[in-house]
C-alpha cells in the first residue's frame, strides 16, 4: 500500500482561526499526550496477551473513532480492520509478537528499523549522530529511558514518549504559541525527516498480519496532522486574532488544498 | 699441675667454710633461675619478630613481602609473625634453630646478604634451607595453626578442593605446594618444574635392591665409572633401568633397549619400532663395541629400517629412581591438560599412536609455557598411554578424544 | 492539505484515558550525567587500548559512543580493516534480544524445520531463553545421549583469553553432558594431517624461519599459491603486523636485483603486485604435475641432493620409479607431460627447477592450494620437492606452510602468553549427565563431515588410518563461528537441516547461521567487555589489555554470563565461574602470565599498573632457523614422522589401502577441473574461494561503511578477466548471475587484468543471502559456498574441498531481488529503485 505523505500546510492568513484558549488547549495537549502514549506503547513492545483482549474487546474503538472524526477514516479503519482480523487468528500474540519482532528486532533487510539513525542516508550503522542529539536532547530536559528499556534514545517509541511527556507538561503553559512552536519543531526535526521512510519499510516488509503496517500509516498520518495542528496554532496567535480569552469562536471549513 | 688439680678438687668437692649453705643453696637457686630466666628472655628476646627486624635485610626484603601476603594482612586480622613460621614451637628444636641461627647472624655481620642484589641472588639457598627443613619435619610450624583435621574443605574454592582433599589424605607437607606464601619466591631460572619436587624426594626415599626394575625420575647424567667423572650420555625420564649394585653415591645400572641402525645410533628407544627416546649416548661412545652389546637385529616393517636392541651397563648417581612411573604420569597428566587445553579439547591420549605423536607434539607446544624438561616428561607420558599401549584406538573414554580446535 | 482545528479537536474530544496506555519509558533524573567515563580529548595517548583480529586499537569513547578508532601506535603497519570495526558494534544486523523461533517455541523439537530461515521469530526474555537451551539438552541427553548433540568446532571466534567464548561453552556443556566434537578445521584440515607424517609435525601453524635470515641467506624465494600481503593484515590473536616491515624489506632487494622471488599463481596476487617479482602462471588445481616434472628434471639431470637424502630421508627409491612411468599410471613424469596439464612450458619447468637446484631457495606454501580435492598430494609433492633440494634445515632454505599466517617469520621474544578461560572440567569432577555410552557412533567427527552425518546417519568413513561411524546429531550449538560461511554447499545444508531437531546459535550479528537457528543469543562484541590477550601470535610480543569501550548494547550479554547463567540450571555454576568474575579471572590470567615468566627472567608489572597502561612488551627474540636442529642432528632431534626422518614415501599411509592417498604423491585428476579438465565443457571458469582481502573470513562482513569501499551494486565482488567478461558482454559493475548443478548466486563483477581466463574469484566469508529457505533459492549477496562441494579431500583427511569448483556466469538481466543478507539503509525495493525518504 502506497503511503502518500502529506505536505506540511502553510497557513493563508485568511484561513487561520482564532487562538486557542488556555482551556482548550491544555485539554487537547492532554489528550494528545494519550495519543502519543498509546503510539508510544505500541512501538516500544509486543501487545501482552491481557491487553490484546481488550483490544479485542473493542477498547480501541473510541480512539480510532476520534482518528476517523480528525480526518483520518482510512487510516484507523484500517487498523480497526486489522484488529478484527485477528478473532480469527490462533495464538494472536504469538503472532503478532513475529510481526514485531520481523519488523523491529531482527535485522533491516528483513523489515522496519525503528531508529532514526537507521534511516539517515548518509551513514551506514545505529547509534549515529541522530542518537546522540536525542540523548543530548534528554538530558537537558533532565529525563532518562528506563532501565529496562535497552534501546538507544533515537528508537520510535523513546520519540513518541517524549511527545507525550512535553505535550501534558506544556498543557498549561503560559506561551501556548511558544509551546506550539516547540513541538511543532520538535516533530519537523526528529520525526518527520524519517517517519516516511519507517512508514514505507513497514509496508514493503510485508508482515503476515496487518497491525503492523496500519499503524505506521495511521502514525504517520496522526504525526503530520499534528504538525499541521500546532503549525495553525502557533500561526493563529501570531496573526493576532481574537484574544486567547474567548473560545468557542466558530471556525470557518478549510477547503482541502 | 698436681697443684692444680687438687685446686679445682677442693674447690669443688671441699665444703665451704665462709659462705652458709643456705646462702650457697639459694643463692644457687637464684642465680640458676635467674640465669635461666636470662636465658628465658634472650631466648624470646630472639624470638621476637622486632629481634628478627633489627638486621636490615630482614626488615627491607622480607617484610615488605610478607606484608603484601594473606600472612601479614587478612580479614580477620590473625596474622603470623617471624617466629611463628620460622622457630619451632618445641623447646628443643627451638634451640637446635638457634644454633643454627647464628650462621645467618654471621651471614649478616659479614655481609654475605648486605645489599638487596645480593640477598636475591642469596636467596634460593635461604629459600633451600627453609624448605629442607619443612619438608623434613612435615611443615610442622604451618601445622600449628592449620590443620587438616580442622579444614572445611566444602568452603574453598572447587579447584582448590581437588588438591586439598588429596594433600589431607596424603597428610601432605604445605610446603610442598605451598612454596612462595608468605615471601617472594627466589628466581628460579633454570630451575624445573616445582612439581618434580615430590619426585625428587620420593627418590630419595626410595629403596633399592640389586637386580630389580626402576625408572628414572627426571633427565639426568650416565657416566662410565662409579666416580662419576666420564660422562657417556644421558638418561630420559621414566626410561627403565635394571640397578645391579650400588655403590656409595652411584648405582651401577643396565640399560636394554633398542635402536636404529642408521647414523651412530646413539638414541635408544624402549621398545621396537616405537620412538619412545629412554637413553643418549655421546656419538663415540655409542660406536664404542666394549660398553654397547648389540643382541639382535631386525626389520621395521612400518618404515624399513633396522632396528637392534642393544644393552649397556653404565653409571648413575644415586636418588634418581622410583620403582613405578606412576607419579611421574600424575604429574605429566596433569601439565598436558591444563596447558593442552587453552585452545582445543586435549586429544585422548590413546587418540594417536607413539609415534605420531612427538610430530604433533612439536607442533604444538610453542603455543605453550611448557618448560623444557616437563615438556619431555609429558611427551614421553603420552606416547606411553598412547594408541600402541591401550590397545584400542581410543581409550576408555571416547569423548576425550576430541580435538575441538579453536584455530581456524 | 487541511487540518480542520474543529475536527482535530473533536476527535481529540473522544480521547479518555484508557487502559491501552503503558507506563511512560522516561523518567525524570535530574542532573543525570549524560554517560559516565572518562573525557577523551584529540589527544589518542587518553584513548582507550583493546585489540582484535585486525590489530590493536585505540578508540575515542565519548558519553559511551564509540567515536573513532585508530591503530595503536605501536602498529607501525595497521590494517585499513579497523574501520570496520564502529561499523560493527553499532551495525544494523546486531542481535539485540534472544529470540526463539516461532514455529519451534510452539512445537519445539518437533517444529516444520523445513521453514528455518524464514525471519520468524518471537522475542523472549534471557531466563526464558536459558530456560529453552537448558530444557533441550535435558531432552536431548535424556531421550537420546550424547551422540546426539553436537558442539560444532569453534572458528576463528573474537581475540582475548579471559572471554573465549568457544571455552566457555565447551566447559559449560561439558559439565552438562558429553557430546560429539569435531578434529581438525577448515584452514589447513587437509595439511595438518598429511604433514606428520612426512615432515613430522602439522607444519601449518609452525613458527617458521626468521625473516631476517631469509632476507639474508635465500637467494631465491618462492611463493607457491600464497598471498602473505592480503592474509597478515589479520592474526590469532591481536596482531602486530610486524612481518610486513620485512616485506617491504624484501620489495627493496627485489628492486635493487639481489634476489629472486617468484609467485607461482594462477592469478597475480596482491603480494605480487606488492612486491613487483616475478609470475609463474599455472593452471589452477594442477600444481602436483608441475612439481613432479620439477623432481623428474632434479632426478634425471642428477641435480637433487644425494648426501642429504641417504642421511635425513626414506622412500626415495620407491618413489622415483613412479617418476620414471613405471608405476601406477606408467607415464613418465616429464615436463612435456607436465606442461600438457598445468601450461606452464617444459623448458621453464626445467628453468625453475635448475633455478631452485643451483640457489638457497625457500619454499613459502600458502594454505589455499590443500583446500582442494586430493589437497594432501600437493604439500606432501612439495616437501618432496624441498627435500630434494637437500636445503632443508639450512637458513633460507627449506619449505614453509605459514609464513602468511599471523606473523609467523618474526622471532619470538621467548616470553609466556596468558592462558585461557578454561575449557575442560575441574579436575575430578564429571557431567551431571555421566553417559559415555555413544551407541557404536564416534564421538568425534572430521569438522567438514558434519552435514554428511546428518544426511547419511550412520555412515562409515575412513578417516586417518583409523574408522568413524558418522553420527546423527539431533542438536547444534554454535558459537564462536558462522557454520554458514565455512561449510560448503549451501543448498545441501539446507537440506541437511531439515533433520536437525534444534538448533543454537550465540553471535553478535544476525549471521545465516544464527538466521537458521531455532534458539538465538545475543552475545557482546569484544568491545563491549574487558579481556586481556597476547600481543603478536608467533612473536610473542607482549600482553594487551582489553579496556571495554562501551557496556553491553541492547540485551546483549558475554558468553560468561550467557554460560553461568545455564550452569545456574544445575546448581554449577560457582564450579563453573570457580567463583570469580570477569577482572578476578583476568587479573588471575595475568598473574600466572607473571609468574612463568619469572621464571624466564622477564619481569612485568604488577597487575593494576599493567592495565593503566594498557599494554606490556617483552624484549626482541633471536632468529631462528626451522628444520636446523634436525639438520644439525636427526637422530637426537628426529622428527616426529614413523622413521623419525623426513618420509618420501609413506608405509604408514600406503599401509590404509586408501586410492585416493597412496604411500607416495601421485598425481590424480579431479572430479571437476577448469582448463580441459573434467566438467569444463559446461563450466569453463574455476571459481577460487580465497580468504578475504577486506575481512576476516566472514566478520566485517556486516560492517556497512566497510563493505562500501569494496562491494558493487551492493553484491560481493566477482574478480574476472577482461576475456571471459567480454566473451559475456559483461561490464564492470554489472550484477552477474553465477551458477553451476548446486546453487546459484548474484555478485557485482569486478574486471581485472591481475585475473588469467578461466579463472574468477570470490572471496570466502561473504555473507549467505537467500531469497528464501527454499532449497536451490538464489544467494543474493554472493556467498561462493552456494557453489562449492561438499567432499571431503581423500580418505585420509576428510578436509573441505571448496577450491574443486567449476561455474559459469552470465549478466544478469532484469530487476535483482534485494540483498537479504544483512540491511542499512541503502537498498533497492522490488522494483530495483533505490529507498529513499518516501516511497
Amino acid at each position: 500500500m502506497a503511503i502518500r505523505s502529506r505536505a506540511m500546510p502553510e497557513s493563508r492568513s485568511e484561513d487561520v482561526e482564532a487562538p486557542l484558549s488556555p482551556g482548550e488547549w491544555a485539554t487537547v495537549s492532554e489528550q494528545r499526550a494519550l495519543v502519543y502514549g498509546w503510539l508510544s506503547t505500541l512501538y516500544a513492545a509486543e501487545i501482552p496477551q491481557a491487553r490484546l483482549a481488550a483490544y479485542l474487546a473493542g477498547e480501541a474503538a473510541p480512539l480510532l473513532e476520534g482518528f476517523a472524526t480528525m480526518g483520518l477514516g482510512a487510516e484507523a479503519g484500517r487498523l480497526q480492520a486489522a484488529i478484527d482480523a485477528l478473532r480469527e487468528v490462533r495464538d494472536a500474540h504469538l503472532e503478532l509478537a513475529a510481526d514485531f519482532a520481523q519488523l523491529f528486532l531482527l535485522d533491516a533487510s528483513a523489515g522496519a528499523l525503528p531508529y532514526a539513525s537507521a534511516h539517515d542516508a548518509g551513514q551506514g550503522h545505529l547509534f549515529g549522530p541522530a542518537e546522540a542529539r536525542m540523548r543530548a536532547f534528554l538530558a537537558r530536559a533532565s529525563l532518562a529511558i528506563r532501565d529496562d528499556f535497552k534501546e538507544p534514545a533515537d528508537h520510535l517509541a523513546v520519540h513518541l514518549a517524549l511527545m507525550a511527556r512535553i505535550a501534558q507538561e506544556q498543557a498549561g503553559a503560559a506561551d501556548v504559541a511558544e509551546a506550539a512552536r516547540d513541538q511543532a519543531a520538535f516533530l519537523r526535526d526528529a520525526l518527520l525527516p524519517w517517519l516516511p521512510s519507517f512508514a514505507a519499510r513497514s509496508q514493503r516488509a510485508s508482515p503476515r498480519l496487518d497491525l503492523y503496517p496500519a499503524l505506521a500509516a495511521l502514525l504517520l498520518a496522526l504525526v503530520e496532522h499534528d504538525a499541521g495542528f500546532l503549525g495553525d496554532v502557533a500561526a493563529s496567535f501570531a496573526r493576532g486574532g481574537p484574544s486567547p480569552a474567548s473560545c468557542g469562536s466558530p471556525s470557518r471549513r478549510r477547503r482541502s488544498g | 699441675m698436681k697443684r692444680l688439680l687438687a685446686f679445682i678438687r677442693d674447690l669443688f668437692l671441699r665444703p665451704s667454710a665462709r659462705i652458709g649453705l643456705g646462702v650457697l643453696v639459694v643463692g644457687g637457686f637464684v642465680a640458676g633461675a635467674v640465669a635461666w630466666q636470662g636465658f628465658n628472655t634472650a631466648m624470646e628476646a630472639t624470638n621476637e619478630e622486632a629481634f628478627c627486624l633489627t638486621c636490615h635485610t630482614m626488615r627491607d626484603n622480607l617484610l615488605p613481602e610478607l606484608q603484601k601476603t594473606v600472612h601479614w594482612s587478612n580479614r580477620t586480622g590473625v596474622r603470623a609473625r617471624c617466629p611463628d613460621c620460622h622457630v619451632p614451637h618445641e623447646f628443643t628444636d627451638k634451640v637446635a634453630r638457634k644454633m643454627q641461627a647464628s650462621r645467618e647472624v654471621l651471614g649478616q655481620l659479614v655481609g654475605t646478604i648486605g645489599t638487596r642484589e645480593k640477598f636475591n641472588e642469596h636467596r634460593i639457598v635461604l629459600a633451600r634451607r627453609e624448605w629442607r627443613r619443612l619438608n623434613a619435619n612435615g611443615s610442622r610450624e604451618c601445622r600449628a595453626c592449620h590443620d587438616y583435621k580442622d579444614m572445611d574443605f566444602d568452603r574453598m574454592r572447587p579447584a582448590s578442593q581437588v588438591a586439598m582433599r588429596a594433600a589431607a589424605e596424603r597428610d601432605q607437607s604445605c610446603i610442598g605446594c605451598h612454596k612462595g606464601i608468605a615471601h617472594q619466591l627466589p628466581d628460579l631460572k633454570g630451575e624445573h618444574n616445582p612439581a618434580f619436587d615430590t619426585l625428587v624426594s620420593a627418590a630419595a626415599g626410595q629403596g633399592v635392591e640389586e637386580g630389580d626394575e626402576y625408572y628414572a625420575i627426571l633427565p639426568r647424567p650416565l657416566y662410565r665409572d662409579a666416580a662419576l667423572t666420564q660422562p657417556v650420555g644421558t638418561i630420559e625420564v621414566a626410561a627403565r633401568v635394571k640397578v645391579l649394585e650400588t655403590q656409595g653415591d652411584a648405582q651401577r645400572v643396565e640399560l636394554e633397549l633398542w635402536r636404529k641402525n642408521k647414523g651412530y645410533g646413539r638414541v635408544w628407544y624402549s621398545h621396537f619400532g616405537l620412538n619412545i627416546v629412554s637413553a643418549i649416548l655421546e656419538k663415540e661412545i655409542s660406536r664404542d663395541e666394549d660398553l654397547v652389546t648389540v643382541l639382535e637385529a631386525r626389520e621395521d616393517p612400518l618404515t624399513g629400517l633396522e632396528w637392534q636392541q642393544v644393552k649397556a651397563e653404565v653409571w648413575l648417581a644415586a636418588e634418581s629412581l622410583l620403582d613405578s612411573p606412576e607419579e611421574i604420569w600424575t604429574i605429566a597428566r596433569s601439565s598436558y591438560n591444563e596447558s593442552c587445553s587453552t585452545c582445543h579439547r586435549q586429544p585422548d591420549e590413546a587418540h594417536f599412536d607413539a609415534n605420531a605423536w612427538p610430530g604433533l607434539f612439536a607442533g604444538m607446544v610453542g603455543f605453550t609455557s611448557l618448560d623444557d624438561d616437563t615438556a619431555k616428561v609429558v611427551l614421553k607420558y603420552l606416547q606411553t598411554h598412547s594408541a600402541d599401549f591401550r590397545g584400542t584406538a581410543h581409550g576408555a573414554d571416547p569423548t576425550l578424544g576430541v580435538v575441538q580446535t579453536a584455530r581456524p | 492539505m487541511s487540518f480542520p482545528r474543529r475536527d482535530f479537536l473533536k476527535g481529540m474530544a473522544a480521547i479518555s484515558g484508557t487502559g491501552l496506555v503503558a507506563p511512560s519509558l522516561l523518567t525524570p533524573s535530574p542532573g543525570k550525567a549524560q554517560g559516565a567515563g572518562v573525557e577523551m580529548t584529540d589527544d589518542i595517548t587518553t584513548w582507550k587500548i583493546t585489540g582484535s583480529h585486525f590489530g590493536a586499537i585505540r578508540a575515542k569513547v565519548v558519553n559511551d559512543r564509540v567515536l573513532e578508532v585508530q591503530p595503536l601506535e605501536l602498529d607501525q603497519h595497521p590494517t585499513e580493516m579497523i574501520k570496520g570495526i564502529i561499523g560493527l558494534i553499532y551495525s544494523p544486523s546486531r542481535i539485540r534480544y534472544p529470540m526463539v523461533r516461532l514455529d519451534w517455541y510452539r512445537n519445539r523439537h518437533k517444529s516444520d524445520t523445513t521453514r528455518r530461515g524464514d525471519n520468524r521469530f518471537v522475542r523472549v526474555g534471557w531466563d526464558e531463553a536459558i530456560d529453552l537451551f537448558y530444557a533441550e539438552l535435558e531432552r536431548v541427553q535424556q531421550e537420546h545421549g550424547p551422540w546426539a548433540l553436537h558442539t560444532a568446532g569453534v572458528g576463528w571466534r573474537s581475540v582475548g583469553q579471559m572471554h573465549s567464548c568457544g571455552n566457555h561453552m565447551v566447559r559449560a556443556i561439558a559439565m552438562h553432558g558429553r557430546s560429539v566434537g569435531t578434529i581438525g578445521d577448515y584452514s589447513t584440515g587437509a595439511g595438518q594431517v598429511i604433514l606428520p607424517y612426512i615432515l613430522g609435525s602439522t607444519e601449518v601453524y609452525s613458527q617458521g624461519t626468521s625473516w631476517e635470515v631469509i632476507l639474508e641467506q635465500s637467494q631465491v624465494i618462492v611463493f607457491w599459491a600464497n598471498d602473505p600481503i592480503k592474509n597478515l593484515q589479520v592474526g590469532w590473536n591481536t596482531e602486530t603486523h610486524e612481518a610486513y616491515a620485512y616485506y617491504a624489506q624484501l620489495k627493496d632487494k627485489i628492486a635493487r636485483g639481489e634476489i629472486r622471488v617468484i609467485s607461482v599463481d594462477p592469478v597475480r596476487s596482491k603480494t605480487q603486485n606488492y612486491l613487483e617479482c616475478e609470475h609463474q602462471y599455472v593452471n589452477p588445481l594442477t600444481d602436483v604435475p608441475l612439481m613432479l616434472a620439477m623432481a623428474h628434471t632434479l632426478v634425471t639431470e642428477e641435480l637433487y641432493d644425494a648426501e642429504f637424502l641417504e642421511t635425513y630421508a626414506l622412500g626415495f627409491d620407491r618413489f622415483v620409479p613412479y617418476l620414471e612411468g613405471k608405476t601406477e599410471d606408467m607415464v613418465e613424469k616429464t615436463p612435456e607431460w607436465a606442461e600438457a596439464i598445468c601450461g606452464v612450458p617444459a623448458e621453464r619447468i626445467r628453468e625453475l627447477a635448475r633455478l631452485m637446484a643451483g640457489n638457497r631457495t625457500q619454499l613459502v606454501f600458502g594454505w589455499a592450494v590443500q583446500r582442494q580435492q586430493h589437497g594432501e598430494q600437493p604439500y606432501w609433492m612439495g616437501a618432496v620437492l624441498a627435500t630434494l633440494l637437500g636445503q632443508i634445515g639450512l637458513p633460507g632454505g627449506g619449505i614453509s606452510f605459514s609464513h602468511h599466517y599471523s606473523s609467523v617469520g618474526v622471532s619470538s621474544s621467548g616470553a609466556a602468553m596468558p592462558g585461557a578461560f578454561p575449557l575442560n572440567l575441574d579436575p575430578g569432577r564429571t557431567p551431571k549427565h555421566d553417559n559415555t555410552d555413544y551407541q557404536g557412533y564416534s564421538a568425534v567427527i572430521p569438522i567438514s563431515r558434519a552435514i554428511d552425518a546428518l544426511l547419511e546417519p550412520g555412515k562409515e568413513i575412513d578417516f586417518n588410518g583409523a574408522k568413524v561411524k558418522l553420527p546423527p546429531y539431533r542438536m547444534g550449538v554454535f558459537i564462536g563461528h558462522n557454520q554458514w560461511h565455512r561449510q560448503q554447499q549451501r543448498n545441501r545444508m539446507k537440506e541437511a537441516y531439515h533433520r536437525l531437531e534444534t538448533v543454537v546459535a550465540i553471535d553478535y550479528n544476525w549471521t545465516a547461521t544464527c538466521r537458521f537457528a531455532d534458539i538465538v543469543l545475543p552475545a557482546c562484541t569484544p568491545f563491549e567487555r574487558n579481556d586481556l590477550d597476547a600481543y603478536g601470535s608467533y612473536s610473542n610480543r607482549g600482553v594487551l589489555a582489553m579496556h571495554k569501550l562501551v557496556d553491553p548494547l541492547f540485551n546483549s550479554r558475554p558468553d560468561f554470563a550467557i554460560f553461568s547463567a545455564l550452569c545456574r540450571r544445575f546448581n554449577r555454576e560457582n564450579e563453573y565461574t570457580r567463583g570469580m568474575n570477569e577482572m578476578q579471572w583476568i587479573e588471575h590470567l595475568y598473574n600466572e602470565c607473571v609468574a612463568e615468566n619469572m621464571l624466564k627472567d622477564m619481569p612485568m608489572p604488577p597487575f593494576a599498573e599493567f592495565w593503566e597502561k594498557g599494554y606490556h612488551l617483552f624484549p626482541e627474540g633471536e632468529p631462528w632457523v626451522r628444520h636446523a636442529s634436525f639438520r644439525d642432528d636427526p637422530e637426537v632431534n628426529a622428527l616426529g614422522t614413523p622413521s623419525g626422518f623426513i618420509e618420501i614415501f609413506s608405509r604408514k599411509i600406503e599401509r590404509y589401502g586408501y586410492a585416493d592417498c597412496k604411500g607416495h604423491p601421485i598425481w590424480m585428476e579431479k572430479i571437476e577441473r577448469s582448463h580441459g579438465g573434467p566438467g569444463s565443457d559446461r563450466f569453463p571458469l574455476w571459481l577460487q574461494s580465497v580468504h578475504p582481502d577486506n575481512r576476516l573470513h566472514s566478520q566485517l562482513c556486516e560492517s556497512e561503511p566497510l563493505r562500501e569501499t569494496y562491494a558493487i551494486q551492493g553484491r560481493e565482488p566477482i574478480f574476472m578477466s577482461p576475456e571471459d567478461a567480454a566473451a559475456r558482454g559483461i561490464a564492470h559493475g554489472d550484477i552477474v548471475r553465477v551458477f553451476n548443478d548446486r546453487g546459484q548466486l548474484l555478485a557485482g563483477a569486478h574486471v581485472s587484468d591481475d585475473f588469467p581466463p578461466g579463472v574468477v574469484r570470490i572471496q570466502e566469508g561473504a555473507w549467505y543471502g537467500p531469497t528464501g529457505p527454499e532449497i536451490g533459492a538464489l544467494d543474493t549477496y554472493g556467498d561462493p559456498n552456494t557453489l562449492t562441494m561438499d567432499i571431503g579431500t581423500s580418505s585420509l583427511a576428510q578436509a573441505p574441498s571448496a577450491n574443486t569448483c567449476i561455474v559459469e556466469m552470465e549478466k544478469f538481466v532484469g530487476t535483482a531481488p534485494a540483498v537479504t543478507a544483512f540491511g542499512g539503509p541503502i537498498e533497492v525495493d522490488p522494483d530495483g529503485n533505490p529507498i529513499k525518504g518516501d516511497a
